[in-house]
C-alpha cells in the first residue's frame, strides 16, 4: 500500500482487521480501543465522516462478537437505542439538604438532598447495610428492589412514583430517587415510604462564569481529550500508552500532525505519568498538581448543596450538589444532549465525551472527574462524576469547570467549615 | 478458460423447519436453492399479496442479499486459525425473542464469554465455522412483545449473516466462497462497482494474507503489507526492512485462500497459474524468498 494516497477507509479497516487477527490473543481489549481511537481520530482530523466510521466499527465490532468477544450486547443495545435528540434547555433545580440529618438505621435510605426540578423530584440517597443483605447489583428491599418504586410526598399533600438509580458495593448504595411528575420545592418535609426528613432552606445558587479557550487544532485538543475525558471512568485514563499512540500515529499517517510536534512530548509525558511512570513535577499544569495529589485518598464527608445550569459548547449541563464521603468526591450531572452513553467502557463508539471535568480549588491544586455511573436516552442523560483526587482539607473554594474545546463553565462553590458539617 | 470459481466446491444439503414439515436448501454449482419448492417466485408473488411466508423461500431472499455483500468477508474467517461462530449472546438473545419474552436484556448476557480457541493441529475443517449443536431448524421472523416494543428477529444486527451462519457452517462457508467469487468475477472485468468497494476488497485480502503469512512464518505478529495488484500483474511476495510486503489480485483469495491453498508443501502459493478438471498449478515461493516455482495440486473428486 506504500506510495499510494492516504485512503482513510482501507486505513480503519486495516485496523480492525489487526483486532480481528489479534482476537485470539489476551489483546483483545487493546486492539479493540486501538479500533476506536483510530476511527475517533479519522474523524477529528475530517478524514472520515462519523457516520461512516462508527458503520465500520460497528461491522468489525460484529466480527470480534463472533470471536467470542462479548461484544454482541454492546452493538444490540445501541441499535435499540433512541436516536439521539437535539440538545433542550435544562432547568436549574431547587436543590434543598436536610435540615438535621441523623443516622438511619441500617439498611434505612438516608437522605442526603433533594433536588425539585419543574418536572421531576431527583432525591439523593444513601443507604448502608451489612454485607450480606446486600450485592453490588441487587439494591436493597428498602429502595423497593430493582424495577419497583418507592413513594415520596411532600407537605401539599402529593405523592410521586419514585425509581432508584446508582451503585453500591454490597455495604453501601449511593444514588438518585427520580419521580415521575415534580413534588413542591418549598415543601418543608418530604417523605420517603412514610419515613419523613425535613429539609433545610434553598441555598443561592454559586455563580457560573463561561470563559473562551485559547484556540488548538482539532487534532492536538482530541490528544489531550484522550487523556482527560474520562470515558473509561475513575480514575482516568485507563487505556495505556497504546491508546495515545494509535491516536497519534493515526493523525501523523494521515498528514493532520507533525510528528515532530513538541505538543507530542508533553502529550507523552503526562500518559507516563499517569500510567506512574516518569517524573511529573516538570508536567504542564493542571497535570502536575493532580498528578501531586494523585496519592490522596483521605478527605471530608459531607453535601453541599447548591442547583446549577449552564452550557459549554452546546452541551446543557445541570448539577445538583457536592457530595463528599471518605475521600470520594462527585456531583450528580443531567446532561442535554445526552452523551453519557459515550461514557461507558468498551463503548465502541467513536464520538468521543465532548466534556472534560475539571475542577481547581483556592489553593490551586487541580482535580479531575469521570463518569461513575450513567444512564439515559433521547435527548437528556444523566450520570455520577467522581473527581479525584480527593479533596484538600484546607480548600474553601472550588471552582467546578466542565470544559469543551472552545470555552468551560466555570462554577464557583463555596466550602463549608468541615468540622460543623457531617 | 478459467475454471468457474464454484468449482471444486461440492454441494452442501441443510433441512430446514418449513411450513410445519422439514424441508431441503440445497447450495451447488454456485447456486442455493429450494428444490422441495417448484415455483420460488410464484410463493413470493402470493406472499406479497397477502399469503404465508414460508421459511425457504425467505432464506432464498435472504442469501440473494448476501450474496456479493462485503460485509460477509468482515465477518468470515481469516484463516485455520480462526473460528467463528454465532455469539452466545445473539444464540440466547435469539431464543429470548424465539420464547416470547425478555425478562430483562441484562439478564440475556453472560458477564464474559469463552473465546473460541485455535482448533489444535491437524483438526479437520480448518477453515469451517463452528454452527451451535441445534441449528438444523430455522424460524422467520420470530417477535416477542414483553418488556418493550414489539421486535421482528431481523432486528438484532447482523441477523441476516447470523441466520445463516447459525443455521449451517458449510452452508456459511459456501456463503463466504459466493462472495468471494462474485468480487473476484467484477474485478476481473474491471465493474464500476470495484473502486467503490476498493477499501473492503484490500481489507478483506489484507487480513486473510496476514493470517496466512503469520501462520506460514510462524510469526504471531509479523508485520505484512499487502497491495491489491491488478488481474494480470505479477504477484510478488518481498522482505521489507520490518516484515514481509504481498502484491496479490483480489482473486488470490477465491483461487488460492479459499481451496485451503495458501501454503502447499511449505510454499506460500502467489496464485493459480492453470487447471483443469482434476488438477490445478499454483505458482508458490519458499521461505527465503528466492525460489518461485509452480506446485500442481491433485483435486479429489467431490460428492453431494
Amino acid at each position: 500500500m506504500a506510495g499510494r494516497p492516504f485512503d482513510p477507509e482501507l486505513y480503519l479497516r486495516r485496523a480492525g482487521e489487526l483486532a480481528v487477527l489479534d482476537s485470539l490473543d489476551d489483546h483483545q481489549v487493546r486492539e479493540d480501543a486501538e479500533l476506536v481511537q483510530t476511527a475517533a481520530s479519522l474523524v477529528t482530523v475530517g478524514a472520515l465522516s462519523e457516520e461512516r466510521a462508527q458503520e465500520i466499527v460497528d461491522e468489525y465490532t460484529l466480527a470480534l462478537s463472533l470471536r467470542g468477544s462479548g461484544h454482541f450486547g454492546l452493538t444490540w443495545r445501541r441499535s435499540i437505542r433512541p436516536p439521539r435528540g437535539a440538545p433542550e434547555a435544562l432547568d436549574a433545580p431547587t436543590v434543598r439538604s436536610c435540615r438535621d440529618p441523623v443516622d438511619p438505621s441500617p439498611g434505612a435510605p438516608q437522605v442526603l438532598y433533594a433536588a425539585f426540578y419543574p418536572d421531576s423530584t431527583s432525591v439523593a440517597i444513601t443507604v448502608e447495610q451489612t454485607a450480606s443483605r446486600g450485592t453490588r447489583h441487587s439494591p436493597p428491599a428498602s429502595l423497593g428492589g430493582l424495577g419497583n418504586a418507592l413513594t415520596i410526598t411532600d407537605d401539599q399533600g402529593t405523592s410521586r412514583p419514585a425509581l432508584f438509580a446508582g451503585h453500591g458495593n454490597g455495604s453501601r448504595f449511593t444514588g438518585q430517587l427520580r419521580t415521575q411528575g415534580p413534588l413542591s420545592a418549598s415543601t418543608a418535609w418530604i417523605e420517603l415510604d412514610g419515613d419523613r426528613t425535613e429539609l433545610a432552606d434553598t441555598v443561592e445558587p454559586p455563580p457560573v462564569a463561561i470563559e473562551k479557550l485559547a484556540e488548538r487544532s482539532p487534532a492536538v485538543d482530541y490528544l489531550w481529550g484522550c487523556l482527560s475525558v474520562g470515558r473509561h471512568g475513575f480514575p482516568v485514563p485507563t487505556y495505556g500508552s497504546h491508546v495515545l499512540d494509535a491516536a497519534i500515529r493515526t493523525m501523523v499517517d494521515a498528514g493532520a500532525l507533525d510528528p515532530e510536534a513538541p505538543e507530542l512530548d508533553r502529550l507523552r509525558a503526562v500518559e507516563r505519568a499517569m500510567a506512574g511512570e516518569g517524573e511529573w513535577d516538570a508536567l504542564p499544569e493542571p497535570w502536575a498538581s493532580l498528578m501531586t495529589g494523585r496519592s490522596r485518598h483521605d478527605g471530608p464527608s459531607g453535601i453541599v448543596p447548591f442547583g446549577i445550569v449552564t452550557s459549554v459548547d452546546g452541551t446543557h449541563i445541570s448539577i445538583e450538589a457536592l457530595r463528599f464521603h471518605e475521600g470520594t468526591m462527585e456531583t450528580h450531572v443531567v446532561v442535554s444532549p445526552d452523551i453519557t452513553h459515550l461514557w461507558g467502557p468498551f463503548s465502541m463508539q467513536v464520538r468521543q465525551s465532548p466534556i472534560r471535568w475539571w475542577a481547581e480549588d483556592d489553593r490551586g491544586n487541580a482535580y479531575l472527574g469521570g463518569p461513575g455511573s450513567w444512564g439515559g436516552g433521547g435527548t437528556r442523560g444523566e450520570g455520577t462524576i467522581r473527581y479525584w483526587p480527593s479533596l484538600y482539607p484546607d480548600a474553601t473554594m472550588l471552582h467546578l469547570m466542565p470544559t469543551g474545546n472552545r470555552e468551560r463553565a466555570v462554577i464557583t462553590v463555596e466550602l463549608p467549615t468541615w468540622s460543623e458539617r457531617r | 478458460m478459467r475454471p468457474p470459481w464454484w468449482q471444486d466446491f461440492p454441494p452442501v444439503e441443510v433441512a430446514v423447519e418449513c411450513s410445519g414439515t422439514r424441508h431441503r436448501l440445497r447450495w451447488d454449482a454456485g447456486v442455493l436453492g429450494a428444490p422441495d419448492h417448484a415455483d420460488p417466485e410464484g410463493e413470493r408473488v402470493l406472499a406479497a399479496i397477502g399469503g404465508a411466508r414460508c421459511a425457504c423461500i425467505d432464506f432464498l431472499d435472504r442469501w440473494a442479499r448476501l450474496a456479493d455483500d462485503l460485509r460477509v468477508l468482515t465477518l468470515a474467517s481469516r484463516g485455520p486459525g480462526d473460528q467463528v461462530g454465532p455469539s452466545d449472546e445473539y444464540e440466547q438473545l435469539k431464543q429470548a425473542f424465539t420464547s416470547g419474552g425478555m425478562p430483562g436484556a441484562a439478564r440475556a448476557f453472560p458477564r464474559r464469554l469463552p473465546r473460541r480457541r485455535a482448533p489444535q493441529p491437524g483438526a479437520r475443517h480448518l477453515f469451517r465455522s463452528v454452527a451451535p449443536a441445534s441449528t438444523a431448524s430455522y424460524s422467520s421472523s420470530v417477535a416477542f412483545t414483553t418488556g418493550g416494543p414489539r421486535r421482528e428477529l431481523d432486528s438484532l444486527p447482523g441477523a441476516d449473516y447470523l441466520e445463516i451462519l447459525s443455521l449451517d457452517a458449510d452452508l456459511w462457508v459456501r456463503l463466504v466462497e459466493t462472495v468471494l467469487g462474485t468480487w473476484a468475477e467484477r474485478v476481473d472485468d474491471g465493474d464500476t462497482a470495484v473502486q467503490r468497494a476498493r477499501a473492503a476488497l484490500v481489507a478483506a485480502l489484507y487480513g486473510r494474507v496476514t493470517a496466512s503469512l503469520r501462520d506460514w512464518t510462524g510469526d504471531e505478529s509479523l508485520n505484512v503489507s499487502v497491495d491489491m495488484i491488478d488481474p494480470n500483474a505479477s504477484p510478488a511476495l518481498v522482505r521489507t526492512s520490518d516484515g514481509l510486503h504481498a502484491q496479490l489480485p483480489f482473486r488470490w483469495l477465491s483461487d488460492v485462500w479459499a481451496r485451503q491453498w495458501a501454503v502447499v508443501l511449505g510454499r506460500f502459493s502467489l496464485c493459480q497459474i492453470e487447471g483443469t478438471d482434476d488438477k490445478r498449478r499454483v505458482l508458490t515461493i519458499n521461505q527465503d524468498l528466492k525460489d518461485i516455482r509452480p506446485v500442481t495440486v491433485s483435486i479429489a473428486a467431490s460428492s453431494s
